[in-house]
């Protein structure tokens, strides 16, 4: 009987058996001293997990249909069984979760995550943020409120700044001239499979961590900390303590401060007719948005904004220095707390209306954003690589 | 370190736990914001039932505000809520030529008739009134209760009254005067003045804007509660893994 079950061991295990080796993985992974802002990660997995199941239930509800979105989601509202707490934890972890993500992505610029050897798992994260933001924008489509319709002109209006193929791209991807109920129901496919992609690409972007290990802060501090913990089960009480705080806020936003979030205007039905007093994006869109006001070219508008993301994916090779921590980099400290400033400059920008200060504001920080990653960031890794024999520091080969 | 994750593996399986305690609530009854003293009339053998603010606005919606006004997000049957008899919401629907699971929709066949029938502006609809009108419900509050005797001095148009609170046309509004001393026969004995029903029907359309409040602010109670507990049980754990690991 060679084929017997040893019974000590676990029947899941005998079965797969690279369970166990996974598990033994993910408890001993050895993890360098990093602070707190290497637990963002995790609450990321759990804000994704409260949207990815709430967005199911609230899928069961609401009906992508021109003349019954807008019901079906007050339905939700008030007759669904705690639809309504469904829904407050899909609108209200939108922010949360962007949140999260805008500062997962500051200690990444911060701490220098972004380079050798991470670069995959840089790549990875900025696709997801793309990502994110297509579903959220199409995501607000959904409730076809006038904030919705509104907003989603201004937007889609703006691929017809394309020369040439705009305006016939336009109408291939909304499916008509205007934005109709062909539109609506593609935003609501769109927002529905986007949910499944992410959920795969967060899975890849956790694998090729594990592949380098996390990033060590300390290294080019003047006392480098090389000691490693496994993650189970202090790292593990770490991150599950982040999320409970995390959580905390996540509830105080949905339970007590509801009117934080949703437009009055999107409680009033589309209306084509009758366009809103002032249009303005959610916060965690506002700083492209500004951008693209901030231009007065539409086509310049558009290729700024696209610019400004696309420019972060060559961060790994516009700053080449072996030193990863900004704190120890003067010129990039002084680079990334100015792009920190402008970015919130530009979050509030694109909340207010476009008057001359708030674009001059946007320019002026659009000129810091693309100063710092294109000229201040290479020019200080240059100099860095120059004095490199004080700094065998980092752990770039 | 076996012991400390068996330790985190306890404190795991508590938590879960206690996430399955269901929570069920009934929107518990508000404190009246500025309400006037509730007066009682005589006493009689029946014990009076207790009102709550937005159950008496249901009233004064049902036999005031909605013969002109419609609330379109709402269903007849959604103020079961606020009137469990559902044979009486079944009889209102039924007057108004609806069902249970009808729309309140507006009494005019069209917005021209509704203009017409109100000196040119449409009544709008009474949905998110609370949250959508400029100065909320303190303004409707005092809108209702605000309609004064015309001023000497000034002219008004036929079908328009003077109301110094109102937005619109400088004083001059459309809306007819609808709420009148002792209109409505309250079953909790809750005396009819002006003042109280305009406390009352503005509590009524808070809730038609938001009726989850109450509930809401519970589960978020609890819920802020029941985290803290976790943290600090997850914290004093994090405190000794720092020294023991
Ligand atoms: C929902 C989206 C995301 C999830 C669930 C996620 C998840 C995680 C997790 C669990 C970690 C390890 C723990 C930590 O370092 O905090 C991590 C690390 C990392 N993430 Fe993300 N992430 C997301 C988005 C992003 C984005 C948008 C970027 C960058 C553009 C990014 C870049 C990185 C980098 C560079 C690291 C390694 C950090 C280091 O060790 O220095 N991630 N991510």
């Amino acid at each position: 009987m060679k084929d017997s079950i040893p019974p000590t061991r676990n029947w899941l295990d005998t079965r797969l058996p690279f369970l166990r080796p996974f598990w033994q993985h993910m408890a001993h992974f050895p993890m360098p001293p990093v602070n707190l802002l290497w637990t963002i990660g995790a609450c990321l997995i759990v804000a994704f997990g409260l949207m990815f199941v709430s967005g199911l239930f609230l899928s069961l509800h609401y009906q992508p249909d021109l003349s019954l979105a807008f019901d079906s989601v007050e339905a939700i509202e008030r007759r669904v069984p705690s639809g309504w707490l469904i829904r407050s934890i899909h609108t209200g972890g939108v922010s949360m979760l962007f949140a999260a993500l805008y500062l997962h992505v500051g200690r990444g610029l911060w701490y220098g995550s972004y380079k050798a050897p991470r670069e995959i798992v840089w790549l990875s994260g900025l696709l997801l943020m793309l990502l994110f933001m297509t579903t959220a924008f199409a995501g607000y489509v959904l409730p076809w409120g006038q904030m919705s319709y509104w907003g989603a002109t201004v937007i889609t209006h703006a691929v017809e700044a394309i020369p040439g193929i705009g305006h016939g791209l336009l109408v291939y991807l909304l499916g008509e001239d205007t934005l109709g109920g062909i539109a609506l129901h593609r935003f609501f496919i769109l927002h529905f499979t986007l949910g499944f992609i992410i959920a795969a690409i967060i899975g890849l972007h956790i694998l090729c961590l594990h592949g380098t290990g996390s990033s060590n802060p300390t290294l080019d501090s003047p006392h480098p900390d090389r000691s490693t913990r496994p993650f189970a089960p202090f790292y593990v009480v770490k991150d599950c303590l982040a999320v409970c705080v995390f959580l905390a806020l996540f509830a105080v936003l949905i339970f007590f401060l509801p009117e934080l979030l949703g437009k009055l205007d999107n409680i009033i039905p589309a209306n084509p007719l009758k366009t809103p007093a002032d249009i303005t994006p959610e916060w965690y869109l506002a700083p492209w948005f500004a951008m693209l006001r901030a231009i007065p070219s539409r086509l310049g508008g558009l290729i700024a904004a696209a610019s400004s993301l696309l420019v972060l994916f060559l961060l790994p090779w516009l700053d080449r220095s072996p030193r990863h921590n900004a704190t120890y980099r003067p010129l990039v400290r002084l680079g990334m707390g100015l792009f920190f400033i402008a970015f919130i400059t530009l979050i509030l920008a694109g909340m207010h209306g476009a008057t001359p200060l708030w674009v001059w504001l946007s320019r002026g920080s659009m000129l810091v954003w693309f100063l710092t990653f294109l000229v201040l960031l290479p020019l200080a890794a240059y100099r860095e690589r120059q004095t490199r024999d004080a700094s065998t520091q980092g752990e770039t080969p | 370190m076996r012991s400390c994750f068996r330790q985190t593996g306890i404190a795991f399986l508590a938590a879960l736990s206690l996430t399955s305690i269901s929570i069920t609530t009934r929107a518990e009854s508000p404190a009246p914001e500025q309400a006037p003293a509730t007066q009682t009339t005589a006493p009689t053998a029946d014990p009076l039932p207790i009102m709550r603010p937005e159950e008496r606005g249901l009233m004064i919606f049902q036999q005031v505000c909605s013969s002109c006004h419609s609330m379109e997000r709402a269903h007849y049957g959604d103020m079961i809520a606020l009137q469990p008899s559902a044979t009486a919401l079944q009889h209102w629907a039924q007057q108004r030529h609806a069902g249970l699971e009808s729309p309140i929709a507006s009494p005019y066949p069209s917005v021209a008739v509704g203009k017409a029938n109100n000196g040119g502006d449409y009544p709008p609809d009474l949905s998110h009134i609370a949250r959508t009108i400029r100065g909320g419900p303190d303004y409707i509050r005092q809108m209702l209760a605000g309609y004064r005797p015309v001023p000497p001095g000034v002219t008004l148009a036929p079908n328009t009254y003077y109301n110094p609170i109102a937005l619109t046309h400088h004083h001059k509004f459309k809306m007819r005067p609808p709420l009148h001393e002792g209109m409505i026969a309250f079953p909790d004995g809750t005396k009819a003045t002006i003042p109280q029903m305009a406390n009352d029907v503005t509590a009524f359309l808070q809730w038609a804007d938001d009726s989850h409040r109450h509930t809401r602010q519970f589960i978020g109670t609890a819920v802020l509660l029941y985290l803290a507990l976790l943290g600090g049980v997850l914290l004093a754990l994090w405190r000794l893994l720092k020294r023991t690991t």
